[in-house]
């Protein structure tokens, strides 16, 4: 290459790094860079075409006539120069158009004489074809077409880095979709591999500046400091990891600071003991550029030399254009690592979740499969992708019958945008096995709040439902193989009592007598856990009829009278000869049972005194007090009382024994039956519970 | 001379054992079923005076062995009393409805005190024949 023509290639690529440097897009990036070269290379016209699938698409065209723009993208059976070249990947050149038989008779009737067509390429992949054309006829010589093939490659490069980059700032914005990071890592490694398109520029450059090695130093914001990396040219993994440097420190920190590139034709003090620390020697020249995009600056590129005075300016402002290519890469690079480790983080979390993770566009697209997902429904997440959420989740209801339209989950969630949660349904896995399943849907938006898509988290609840029937089944256990026994110990005692068996010498009978509270406290316990489990699994029954209260209170009071009697307690009413005076709607057989436990309770925790039953009819309710004159209950423990297992430990009650569950139960069956349940007790003095009913 | 015959009809051998052993004492003749099936059987050919009868039992259980003893000649007329357990109120409701005299819960009660509810009842039917 003679000065003029290397001084056309530097001004043409440098015009070309920097147009790829700064371009936010490929549209903005096609026509400055024909042009450039238009200009450069005294051509008249050009144009770009890229490869997308089979076609080939014009993206620009410089100097032609308005129509071609307009023309369809051109397939591979259409042939013609551009798909020749896509074929054999080498620059073709027509020098006469008329006699052509392979070029477009459009470019001839265009008035073209000339053609030159070269491939893009980058690491091994051909991105489309760069062709020029001349009105007069021109011979291109080997340079021209080793310069245009140049270009065509460096534009291949950007292209590949904005597309990537494209690629990350696009699913960026969609970040809500939890897809977009799945797909994204799945088609920017595809499109771009980071690491070694990096490092063949490296070796380019290093190649084309004469050097021996090269390495790339990032800054990182942690440390401050500036730290290469790999892919490094000729250095080694100790050495990559030793090469760090202030930001400020040697020709490094020069070029980072100021922005532009450094020339050292000797190695000063400063930079000489960077390249000690890390154990590089021989170097005697180098030369460092700043990796600069946009207004950012990433890090520096270095090539060493083992000669001194290595380097040229014109080396340098090669470097210059050279090392911004390797900036975009480096940043697309970055931007990539970024959503690379969000992505992991993401499919670590959705891998975690023990239950199926499923998500779709608004098209019922599928685009994520959790991996507990793909155990329930025996399907890989590959196998689902694209697919329509209706072929994959198939709901049916108890009957078997497939769910309608209007019923399915993920329909509601994308045209109402509300949540849906799904009982009682049943899916069905890839051999077609339907299994019960709890299901719940919500939208998923963007950042303007648009439903995109949705997100259906799903669980296989077979083994909740045999826990739920074990339960049962438990309770069933606990009537008929606890409560047999305790009422055969009963029954056997009491005809020993009774004397079926002969006299009973006093001793014994006392002893019996025992024996007949303690059987009755595990038959009470065995009653209670049984109502809590019917009240918790709403087996509970309220039958709720027009009933007189009063007449109930004297009844419950007549049977409890013998234990009051027994502790010495007075035990009343307050409610005389009250004759309908006292209706409520309630279920007898609840109400009997709140009020012997309330009852009950007063007189086991009473050691002295009265327990007074009171009646109150105010506000379309019926208001029964049960107050005694007993230990009381501290404003603590008030707060409790009403908690399952929970008992008042006092010195004093001790010695009583419960369950800690009749006060839990007795609050249930009056909610359930519309009234409320309090208490208020002054400790030492005695308490009053105050339980209501709905008058009729 | 038995007072009367009894047919019990209940799964669990203790109880079985239990009430048996009590009604025998007190004078009666007892026949025992363990399961809904066998009770129909022992109705339809014993022809107790009285009934005892459980209502969650194997094979066939208590409310539809009364609903089958209640479609046949034979038995149709047999007095039943239930002897239940705890939370079958239900059940207890259709076969009053089917016409049964009274029912106890087996927990709440002695064997005297279901042999004094037997007692009762024979003793009343006795004073409508007379």
């Amino acid at each position: 290459m003679d000065g003029q023509d290397n001084k056309v290639v530097l001004d043409s690529l440098y015009e070309i790094s920097k147009i790829a440097a700064e371009a936010h897009d490929l549209e903005s990036l096609w026509e400055p860079l024909i042009k450039t070269v238009v200009k450069a290379l005294a051509l008249d016209a050009g144009t770009i075409m890229t490869l997308e699938g089979d076609k080939m698409i014009r993206r620009t065209a410089v100097g032609m006539p308005e129509h071609m723009m307009k023309e369809l993208p051109i397939s591979a059976r259409e042939g013609g120069v551009s798909w020749g070249v896509v074929k054999t990947r080498q620059p073709t050149v027509i020098t006469d158009l008329k006699t052509s038989q392979i070029a477009s008779k459009i470019l001839a009737q265009g008035g073209f004489h000339s053609l030159i067509t070269v491939p893009m390429i980058t690491h091994d992949q051909i991105l489309g074809v760069i062709s020029f054309f001349n009105f007069k006829p021109r011979q291109f010589s080997q340079k021209d077409i080793d310069l245009i093939s140049t270009v065509a490659n460096q534009a291949a490069i950007a292209i590949a880095s904005i597309r990537s980059t494209e690629l990350l700032i696009d699913n960026r914005k969609k970040m809500a979709e939890l897809s977009a990071l799945n797909e994204l890592s799945r088609s920017i490694s595809t499109v771009f591999n980071f690491e070694e398109t990096l490092s063949s520029i490296l070796a380019l450059i290093v190649r084309m500046l004469r050097g021996d090695r090269g390495v790339i130093t990032l800054f990182n914001h942690q440390d401050k400091l500036l730290h290469s990396v790999k892919p490094a040219y000729k250095l080694t993994d100790e050495q990559i990891t030793d090469l760090r440097m202030r930001s400020d420190e040697g020709i490094t920190g020069q070029a980072f600071c100021k922005g532009v590139p450094q020339l050292e034709s000797e190695i000063d003090t400063e930079t000489g003991k960077v390249l000690s620390r890390a154990g590089i020697d021989g170097v005697k020249s180098l030369i460092a550029a700043p990796l600069k995009v946009k207004s950012q600056t990433l890090g520096v590129i270095h090539v060493m030399s083992k000669n001194p005075h290595n380097f040229t300016n014109d080396d340098l402002r090669l470097f210059a254009i050279l090392s911004s290519q390797a900036a975009v890469v480096v940043n697309s690079s970055y931007m990539y690592q970024e959503i690379e480790e969000e992505h992991k983080k993401d499919s670590a979390l959705l891998s975690s979740i023990g239950e199926g993770v499923l998500a779709c566009d608004q098209d019922q697209k599928i685009i994520l499969l959790n991996s507990e997902g793909e155990n329930i429904l025996g399907f890989l997440e590959e196998e689902t992708l694209g697919k329509s959420v209706k072929d994959m989740l198939k709901f049916t209801d108890k009957h078997e019958f497939p769910l309608s339209e209007d019923k399915l989950p993920v329909n509601k969630v994308l045209s109402s945008g509300q949540p849906e949660t799904l009982q009682e349904v049943y899916l069905s896995n890839r051999h077609g096995e339907n299994f019960p399943a709890w299901v719940s849907c919500a939208a998923i938006r963007d950042s303007v709040d648009k439903v995109i898509g949705a997100i259906v988290v799903f669980r296989n609840i077979s083994k909740d439902l045999e826990v739920e029937q074990m339960k049962r089944e438990l309770v069933s256990i606990a009537t008929h193989e606890l409560r047999t026994p305790i009422t055969g110990i009963k029954g056997y005692l009491d005809m020993i009592l009774q004397g079926d068996t002969g006299r009973v010498n006093p001793e014994t009978k006392e002893m019996i007598e025992e024996v007949v509270k303690i059987n009755q406290r595990l038959a009470d316990l065995v009653d209670d856990l049984l109502n809590v489990g019917r009240i918790e699994e709403g087996r509970i029954q309220i039958k709720p009829v027009p009933m007189d209260l009063g007449k109930l209170v004297s009844e419950v009071i007549k049977e409890l009278s013998i234990q009051a009697k027994d502790k010495g307690l007075e035990l009343k009413s307050e409610i005389g000869n009250s004759d309908d005076k006292y209706k409520v709607k309630a279920d007898p057989e609840r109400v009997r049972q709140v009020l012997i436990n309330l009852i009950g309770n007063a007189i086991k925790y009473t050691a002295a005194g009265k327990v007074e039953i009171a009646l109150e009819k105010k506000e379309g309710k019926v208001f029964c007090h049960v107050k005694d004159t007993g230990y009381g209950i501290s404003p603590e423990e008030q707060k409790k009382l009403f908690a399952k297992f929970y008992r008042v430990k006092t010195d004093k009650t001790r010695t009583i024994t419960g369950t800690g569950l009749g006060l839990w139960i007795t609050k249930k069956l009056v909610e359930m039956m519309g009234g409320e349940i309090r208490v208020s007790s002054v400790e030492g003095k005695g308490s009053d519970f105050c339980f209501s009913s709905p008058t009729v | 001379m038995a007072k009367a015959k009894l047919l019990l009809v209940e799964d669990d051998v203790t109880l079985v054992k239990m009430y048996e052993r009590k009604f025998l004492a007190d004078g009666y003749d007892v026949a025992v079923a363990y399961d809904g099936l066998e009770g129909l059987e022992k109705a339809t050919s014993e022809k107790p005076d009285l009934i005892l009868l459980d209502i969650m039992l194997p094979k066939l259980d208590g409310l539809a062995m009364f609903k089958k003893m209640r479609s046949q000649p034979v038995t149709v007329n047999t007095p039943v009393i239930l002897l239940t357990n705890f939370g079958q109120e239900d059940a207890v409701f259709e076969c009053f409805k089917l016409g049964a005299i009274d029912y106890l819960v087996k927990a709440d009660v002695t064997p005297q005190q279901v042999v004094d509810k037997v007692e009762n009842f024979l003793a009343e039917r006795k004073a409508q024949q007379e």
